[in-house]
C-alpha cells in the first residue's frame, strides 16, 4: 500500500500570495517613497531606545504610545547597525516582513469569515498589488505594525474552536495594536461586535469580561508608565500624558476640509488617490453595500468608522488609510463572492439565459479589471521603478563628505540616525521640528539661528515651515551650496551665513587671476578648461594649486569639472584633471595629497596619465576672490612676522600666478618682523617649504599693489601643525595723518584673549583692542605722539609696558609672550626707499611616495553575525512554516 | 477547427479585447492625475499657443513682422524672431513668407540684413548682428524641419556672412603690454566675438552681450563645420564672465578690446549703463544652451534676477531696481535663471507671470519674448540637446 502526503491546498496559495506581497514591497524598497520625516522619527526613537535607553531621541512627550518603536528597536537589535542601505531602509525591511504576515492573516481571516479560497485569494491579492498598499505598506509607519496586531486579534476571535485562550490572545493583540498606534481605538466597535458574534450566548458574558480585562490591562500599562514617570498630569518642567492626549484630540492643526483644495486634508487624500484612485474611492460604497451581508457587517462598520473619521473635520495623517485597506479588500472580495454566487443561482434558475448572462458578466468583469489595471499601472511604475529617494540620498552623501563633524545641522529626521551613526554628536544633528518646539534644543542654541551652520531643506521641511521662528530665520539667512533634484524632490544643502568668515559662501577666483594662470599653462591644455579658468566659476584653491604646480613642472590641464548639484547653487568648481607623464603626475599627487587646510584636498585620483584632484566643498577665502582696481606698475615691499607657536625650519616661496619669477624668504622663527623686501606687484600664491621634507605647502594667496608695503604674519592655526597666514597692508586706508597710526598684532600664543589700552602719562587710557585673540591684526587708529603705558589685561591680570610713539609713522604694537607676562614691541611700518629683493626662488617638488587614497573606501562592515543570521532566520522561518503546513496535511492511501 | 468556429472565436476575442480596450480608455480618460509627460505637454502647448498668438498678431500676410506699438515699422530682429517662432510651431507657410519678405526687402549686398524698414523703404541700412544670427539659426533649423534644402543653404550663407563681417578676432596667447595690476584683463585664447553690427568692427569693439547666442552658434557649427563658431561661443562666455558674476549683471552694451577685455559702456545713443531689455536676453540665450558651462552663467545671475517679489525691467548693474517699470522680458529673464538652475517649476511660474503681464500690457517685444522664452526654456521646439551635452561637438 502506498501512502502520500497531500498538502492542504490553501498552503501553496497563501505562500504564493505572501511571496507576491513581500516581493512587490521589496522591489525598489529604498527608492520609493523618498524617506519620510515620520519614518526617520520612528527609527530615531528606536535608535534612542537601543543606544541610550531612552524612549525618544528628544524629550518623549506622549505623542504616541511607544510600543511601535519598541518593536522597531527589537528589530534594530536583531539586525544590527549595518543592515539596510540606511536606517529607514532597515526599518522598511521589517515592514515588508509585517506585510507578508498581514497577507497570511488576511487570508486566515477571510476564510474564517466564510469566504471561499478564491475570494480569500482575491482579498489578499487586492492588498498585495494595490500601489497605495505597496507604498504605504513598506513605509516605516506604526499603522503597519498596528494593523498586523489587529488582524492577528481578529483571526483569533474568529477561531472556530472558541477557546478562552483565543479570546485572551485576541484581547492582548488588540491592546498591543492600540499601544502601537492609538488610532486603532477607532476599531473598538468593530472588534466588540466581532467578539459578540463569535461567542455563544452561554459564555458571552464571561468572554466579554475576559476580553475587556485583558485589553484594559495591556492598554493601562501606558497610563502606568506615565504614572511611574510622574508625567500623568501636567506640571511645571515636565511633559504629561494628558498634554499628549489633548494635543492629539484637540490641539493638533485641523487640516482643513475635504472641500478646500488647498487644505492639508485634501492634499493627503489627493496623495492617496494619486497612488490608487480605486480603493480609497470605493471604500465607502463597498462598506455600505457590505452592510447587507451579515457575516461582513462588523467589518463594514469598521471601514465606515474610518471613512467617517476621514470626512469629519480634524487632522488626517497620511498613513491613516493603512488600517482601511485590508478590511476594504476583505469586503470587496466578500461582495464579489456573493455576487458570483447569486449570478450562478440565477443562471441555474434560467438555463436559457445562462450563456448570455455568463458572457455579459465576464465582459463586465474584464471591463472593470482593465479599468482598474489602467488606473494602477502608472502608480506601479512610480512605486516599483522611480527612485524618489535619489535627492535625499545624494544630499546625505554630500553632507558626509563635505560637512565637518563638529558643524551643527538642522535636518529632516529621515537622515537623523544615519548622520548620528557616522560619528556626529546627537546635539549637532537637530531635527527641524524640534528647533522651535523643544526647550532643550533651544537651550543648546542660545543665539537662535546663528548657532546653526547648515540647514538641509527637504520638501517635507518646506511644507511644514512655520511662519516665524529659529528654523525660518535660519533658512532666511542661508544660501544653497548644493541642490539635489528639482521640483517636489528638491533637497537643498544650505549654509547658514551667521556673519563669520567661515560661514561666508565660497567665492570663485576672479577671471583676471584665472587668465594669468591659463596663459602660463601648457599649450596642450584643453581650450574649454582654459575658458573655464577664465570664468568666475572656479574655486580659488584650484587656481592656486595650478599656479603652484605650474611653477615647477609643465601642467596640461584637461578639465575643470562641474559638479552638477553644486552648479545650480553657484558653488565654484572644485575638481580639476591634469594629464602628463605618470612620473610628473605622481609628484603632483604626492604634493597635493600632503596639503593642509585651507588647501587640504578631498581626493587625489591618479589613473594612468590622468590625475584628478578634488578639494572639499567647505572652503575659506584664500585671497583670489577680489577684483583689484587698476594701478600703475611698480614694486611692492613685504616683510614677514613669523609668530608661530613653534618654530619650524622652513622658508617661504612666493609663486606669482602669471609665471614670472618671484622669490623666497627664509623664516627665522623670530617674532620680530623681518626687513622689508622688494617684490614685483602682482598676485601670488605663498607656500612654506619645510627644510626637512622639501614639500611646498600652500598657505595663502594675495595681490600686492605697487608702492604699497605689507606685513605677512605667520600664525599657528588651531591645529598645531597648520599655519595661518595673514597679509596686512602697512598703511592706514585713510592715508597720512599728523598723529601716528597704531595697530595691534597679537603674537602672544600663550596669553589668550587680551584687552589693550594705551594710557598717556596724564590722561585717560584709549582702548586699542578688546577681546583680541592670538592671530589678530587690528586696523590702524591714530594716536598722538608721546609716551604711553600699554595696559594689557588678560585672564584677570594686568600688565603695563612702556611704549613710545616718536613720529607720525605707522606703528605696529606686537604683543609677544615673555617670561613675566606678555610684552609689547613697537615696530615702525615704513619700508626703506629701496628694499633688497627677495632671495631667488627655489621651488621644486620633492620625490615622495604618493599618500594612500585620500578618501578611504567605505569602512568594511564589522563582522556582525546578525548580518548572516537574518537571512538564515528568515529561511528557517519559511522552512518551519512549510513543515507546519505539512503537519496539517492528511495521509491518504491510494 | 472549422471556419465557423474560428470565426466565432475571433469574434469573441475581438469583443473581449474591445471591452478591455474600452476599460483602459475610459480609465485613462477619467484619470485626473497629471503625469510629468502631461506637464511637459501642457508647457509645450502653452509655448505653441504663445508662438501662434505672436504670429497671428504681428505678422502680415506678406511676411512682415510689424512692431505695431513702435510706429508700425519693421526690424530685422522682428523678422528673425518671427522665423524662429514659425519654425518652432511648424508653420512652414508663415516661415516662407517671412523669409521671402526679408530677403526681398532687407538683404544687403554683403548678405546681411538691414536692421530697419518703414514706410515702404529701408530707413537704416546697417545690420544688427542678433537678427542676422537668429535668422541664420532659424533657416538652418527650418531647412531640417521642413526638409527644404534652400533654407539650409540660405542659413549657411547668412551664417558665413555673419562670421565674416560681424565677428572679430580677440584675445591673445601671451599677456599684452601694459597688463599689470591687476594682470589678466585679457582673454587667453584665440577667440572671436560677435560685434553689434557691421558698423562696430573697429577696436575697441562695441558689443551687445544680449546678442551672444550659444545655441545659434552651435546650430551653425553643426551646419557648416566651421570651428570658429566654437571659438566664438567660448570667447563670448569668458567675456560675459568678465562682465558679470560676484553680484554684478551684464550691461546692455559693452566694449571689447583687441586683447579681449570687456567693459560696460553706455548705449551709443547715450543714457546710463544698465541692465535692461537688451541685456535681459543674455540669461535666456545662455539658459537654453546645451552646454552646462553656458548655463552656469545664467545660474550665476539668479540671486539678482530671481528673488521673490516684483521684477523690474531696468536694473543697475548691481542688481538694484532702476525704476518700477515692468516688462514681460524681465520676467522671462528671471525664468531663464530658474530654468538654468534646474528649477523648472519656478521657471514655469515666472513664464506664466510674464504671460499675465503681457495680457495686461501687450507689446510686440513682450509678445516675442514670451513666446521665445516659453519655446527656448520649457520645450524642445527649437531642437533637442544631445544626451551627452556638447561632448560630440568637440
Amino acid at each position: 500500500m502506498m501512502t502520500k502526503l497531500r498538502l492542504n491546498p490553501s498552503v501553496p496559495i497563501v505562500v504564493a500570495l505572501m511571496a507576491v506581497t513581500a516581493g512587490l514591497r521589496l522591489i525598489n524598497l529604498a527608492g520609493s517613497p523618498t524617506r519620510l520625516d515620520d519614518e526617520g522619527t520612528y527609527m530615531a526613537q528606536a535608535f534612542a531606545v537601543v543606544q541610550w535607553g531612552e524612549l525618544a531621541h528628544y524629550t518623549y512627550w506622549y505623542d504616541h504610545p511607544p510600543a511601535g518603536w519598541l518593536q522597531l528597536a527589537l528589530w534594530m537589535v536583531l539586525t544590527g547597525p549595518g543592515f539596510g542601505e540606511n536606517a529607514v531602509a532597515a526599518g522598511r525591511a521589517l515592514m515588508v516582513l509585517v506585510s507578508a504576515v498581514c497577507a497570511g492573516l488576511l487570508w486566515l481571516l477571510s476564510r474564517r469569515v466564510g469566504l471561499s479560497r478564491w475570494a480569500a485569494s482575491a482579498a489578499v491579492a487586492i492588498v498585495a498589488v494595490s500601489p497605495l498598499a505597496i507604498l504605504l505598506g513598506r513605509s516605516v509607519y506604526l499603522d503597519n505594525l498596528a494593523i498586523a496586531w489587529v488582524l492577528g486579534g481578529l483571526v483569533l476571535l474568529c477561531s472556530s474552536r472558541q477557546r478562552l485562550s483565543s479570546m485572551f490572545g485576541a484581547a492582548a493583540c488588540f491592546g498591543v495594536a492600540v499601544l502601537t498606534k492609538e488610532t486603532m481605538l477607532l476599531l473598538v466597535p468593530m472588534v466588540a461586535w466581532v467578539v459578540w458574534i463569535t461567542t455563544v450566548p452561554q459564555t458571552r458574558r464571561y468572554a466579554l469580561t475576559v476580553f475587556t480585562a485583558v485589553f484594559g490591562l495591556v492598554v493601562s500599562t501606558y497610563v502606568a508608565m506615565a504614572v511611574v514617570r510622574g508625567e500623568l498630569l501636567p506640571g511645571p518642567g515636565h511633559v504629561s500624558l494628558w498634554d499628549g492626549i489633548k494635543f492629539q484630540l484637540w490641539q493638533r492643526e485641523a487640516g482643513g476640509t475635504l472641500g478646500d483644495p488647498d487644505s492639508l486634508k485634501r492634499h493627503t487624500i489627493d496623495e492617496w488617490l494619486r497612488l490608487d484612485p480605486v480603493l480609497p474611492i470605493l471604500a465607502a460604497p463597498i462598506a455600505l453595500t457590505a452592510l447587507l451581508i451579515e457575516r461582513l457587517r462588523p467589518y463594514a462598520v469598521g471601514v465606515l468608522l474610518l471613512v467617517v473619521t476621514v470626512v469629519r473635520p480634524g487632522y488626517l495623517p497620511v498613513p491613516f488609510v493603512i488600517a482601511a485597506l485590508p478590511l476594504t479588500a476583505l469586503l470587496a472580495a466578500g461582495l464579489g463572492e456573493v455576487a458570483v454566487t447569486r449570478l450562478r443561482r440565477a443562471m441555474t434558475r434560467r438555463p436559457a439565459r445562462a450563456l448570455r448572462m455568463r458572457t455579459a458578466s465576464l465582459l463586465a468583469a474584464a471591463f472593470v479589471a482593465s479599468a482598474v489595471v489602467a488606473l494602477w499601472l502608472p502608480s506601479h511604475h512610480t512605486v516599483l521603478a522611480d527612485d524618489d529617494d535619489e535627492s535625499l540620498r545624494a544630499a546625505q552623501q554630500w553632507i558626509s563628505r563635505n560637512v565637518a563633524k563638529q558643524d551643527r545641522l538642522i535636518v529632516d529626521d529621515a537622515m537623523w540616525v544615519d548622520l548620528v551613526r557616522e560619528g556626529r554628536d546627537r546635539h549637532n544633528v537637530v531635527w527641524s521640528y524640534k528647533v522651535d518646539t523643544d526647550e532643550q534644543v533651544q537651550e543648546l542654541a542660545p543665539d537662535g539661528w546663528a548657532d546653526y551652520e547648515w540647514v538641509v531643506s527637504t520638501p517635507s521641511m518646506r511644507a511644514n515651515l512655520p511662519d516665524h521662528g529659529v528654523l525660518t530665520d535660519a533658512i532666511a539667512n542661508a544660501r544653497p551650496v548644493a541642490t539635489f533634484g528639482s521640483g517636489g524632490k528638491k533637497v537643498d544643502v544650505m549654509r547658514v551665513d551667521s556673519g563669520s568668515a567661515s560661514a561666508k559662501p565660497a567665492a570663485a577666483a576672479v577671471p583676471a587671476v584665472g587668465t594669468q594662470v591659463a596663459a602660463f599653462l601648457d599649450p596642450a591644455s584643453d581650450p574649454d578648461a582654459l575658458a573655464a579658468l577664465q570664468s568666475r566659476t572656479v574655486d580659488q584653491r584650484v587656481v592656486a594649486a595650478l599656479a603652484m604646480l605650474n611653477a615647477t613642472q609643465p601642467v596640461v590641464l584637461q578639465s575643470i569639472s562641474m559638479i552638477a548639484e553644486e552648479q545650480s547653487a553657484n558653488t565654484p568648481r572644485r575638481e580639476f584633471t591634469v594629464t602628463g607623464p605618470p612620473d610628473r603626475l605622481r609628484l603632483f599627487a604626492a604634493t597635493l595629497g600632503r596639503q593642509q587646510n585651507p588647501f587640504a584636498v578631498e581626493s587625489v585620483d591618479l589613473t594612468g596619465d590622468r590625475l584628478t584632484v578634488r578639494f572639499p566643498a567647505r572652503s575659506t577665502d584664500v585671497g583670489l576672490a577680489e577684483d583689484v582696481a587698476p594701478a600703475p606698475e611698480g614694486p611692492a615691499a613685504v616683510r614677514v612676522a613669523d609668530v608661530r607657536r613653534s618654530a619650524v625650519p622652513d622658508r617661504m616661496e612666493f609663486i606669482r600666478v602669471d609665471g614670472t619669477a618671484a622669490g623666497s624668504l627664509t623664516l627665522t622663527g623670530a617674532p620680530s618682523p623681518s626687513d622689508y623686501r622688494a617684490i614685483p606687484a602682482g598676485t601670488y600664491v605663498m607656500a612654506t617649504v619645510d627644510d626637512r621634507t622639501g614639500v611646498p605647502m600652500m598657505r595663502q594667496a594675495f595681490t600686492l599693489r605697487p608702492g604699497a608695503a605689507y606685513t605677512l604674519a605667520m600664525f599657528s592655526a588651531t591645529e598645531s601643525s597648520e599655519v595661518a597666514a595673514q597679509l596686512a597692508p602697512d598703511s592706514p586706508p585713510a592715508g597720512p595723518s599728523p598723529d601716528p597710526p597704531v595697530r595691534l598684532l597679537h603674537a602672544a600664543g600663550t596669553t589668550g584673549s587680551v584687552k589693550l589700552a594705551l594710557a598717556p602719562a596724564n590722561g585717560d587710557p584709549v582702548m586699542l583692542a578688546d577681546n583680541a585673540s592670538y592671530g589678530l591684526v587690528t586696523g590702524y587708529a591714530a594716536q598722538p605722539i608721546g609716551r604711553y603705558d600699554a595696559v594689557i589685561t588678560a585672564n584677570g591680570r594686568e600688565w603695563r609696558r612702556p611704549v613710545e610713539l616718536v613720529d607720525g609713522a605707522p606703528t605696529t604694537l606686537m604683543l609677544t609672550d615673555g617670561p613675566d607676562g606678555p610684552g609689547v614691541q613697537a615696530v615702525r611700518d615704513v619700508p626703506p626707499a629701496v628694499a633688497p629683493p627677495l632671495d631667488p626662488p627655489a621651488l621644486t617638488l620633492p620625490a615622495l611616495q604618493a599618500l594612500p587614497e585620500k578618501i578611504p573606501a567605505k569602512e568594511a562592515a564589522a563582522a556582525d553575525v546578525r548580518r548572516q543570521a537574518i537571512p538564515v532566520a528568515v529561511c528557517l522561518t519559511v522552512i518551519i512554516a512549510a513543515v507546519g503546513a505539512a503537519v496539517t496535511a492528511r495521509r491518504r492511501s491510494r | 477547427m472549422n471556419r465557423r468556429t474560428l470565426r466565432d472565436w475571433t469574434l469573441r476575442i475581438g469583443v473581449l479585447l474591445s471591452v478591455i480596450g474600452a476599460g483602459f480608455g475610459l480609465a485613462h480618460t477619467l484619470d485626473p492625475r497629471v503625469s510629468e509627460d502631461d506637464v511637459h505637454g501642457m508647457r509645450s502647448a502653452a509655448a505653441r499657443q504663445a508662438g501662434v498668438e505672436f504670429l497671428e498678431r504681428y505678422v502680415e500676410g506678406d511676411g512682415r513682422v510689424v512692431r505695431r506699438d513702435e510706429g508700425n515699422d519693421v526690424v530685422s530682429e522682428g523678422q528673425a524672431y518671427g522665423m524662429l517662432i514659425a519654425a518652432a510651431v511648424d508653420d512652414e507657410a508663415r516661415f516662407r513668407a517671412i523669409w521671402n519678405w526679408t530677403k526681398d526687402n532687407l538683404r544687403r549686398e554683403d548678405g546681411l540684413l538691414s536692421w530697419r524698414w518703414a514706410d515702404g523703404r529701408v530707413t537704416d541700412p546697417n545690420s544688427a548682428a542678433d537678427a542676422d544670427l537668429d535668422a541664420a539659426r532659424a533657416l538652418v533649423l527650418a531647412g531640417r524641419r521642413f526638409d527644404v534644402p534652400e533654407f539650409t543653404d540660405d542659413g549657411k550663407r547668412l551664417g558665413a556672412d555673419v562670421m565674416r563681417i560681424e565677428t572679430v578676432a580677440v584675445g591673445a596667447t601671451a599677456a599684452p603690454t601694459g597688463d599689470v595690476v591687476p594682470a589678466g584683463r585679457w582673454l587667453m585664447d584665440r577667440g572671436r566675438v560677435l560685434v553689434a553690427g557691421n558698423w562696430a568692427t573697429a577696436a575697441p569693439y562695441t558689443v551687445e552681450p544680449g546678442y551672444f547666442s550659444p545655441r545659434a552658434e552651435r546650430e551653425l557649427l553643426h551646419a557648416t563645420a566651421d570651428r570658429r563658431w566654437l571659438e566664438l561661443t567660448r570667447a563670448q562666455r569668458v567675456l560675459s564672465w568678465q562682465l558679470t558674476g560676484a553680484g554684478r549683471l551684464p550691461p546692455d552694451w559693452a566694449s571689447v578690446t583687441d586683447a579681449g577685455h570687456a567693459e560696460p559702456i553706455a548705449a551709443p545713443s547715450g543714457g546710463p549703463v544698465q541692465f535692461s531689455l537688451d541685456a535681459a536676453r543674455l540669461p535666456i540665450r545662455f539658459a537654453e544652451s546645451c552646454d552646462p558651462n553656458d548655463r552656469a552663467l545664467a545660474v550665476s545671475m539668479r540671486p539678482l534676477l530671481a528673488p521673490p517679489g516684483d521684477v523690474p525691467a531696468v536694473r543697475n548693474l548691481d542688481g538694484s531696481a532702476a525704476g518700477e517699470w515692468q516688462h514681460p522680458l524681465a520676467l522671462v529673464s528671471s525664468a531663464a535663471t530658474d530654468a538654468a538652475a534646474g528649477d523648472a517649476d519656478a521657471a514655469a511660474a515666472r513664464l506664466d507671470q510674464a504671460s499675465a503681464l503681457l495680457q495686461r500690457y501687450p507689446t510686440y517685444y513682450g509678445a516675442a519674448w514670451v513666446a521665445l522664452g516659453r519655446i527656448m526654456l520649457a520645450t524642445d521646439l527649437l531642437g533637442e540637446c544631445p544626451v551627452r551635452g556638447t561632448e560630440f561637438v568637440d
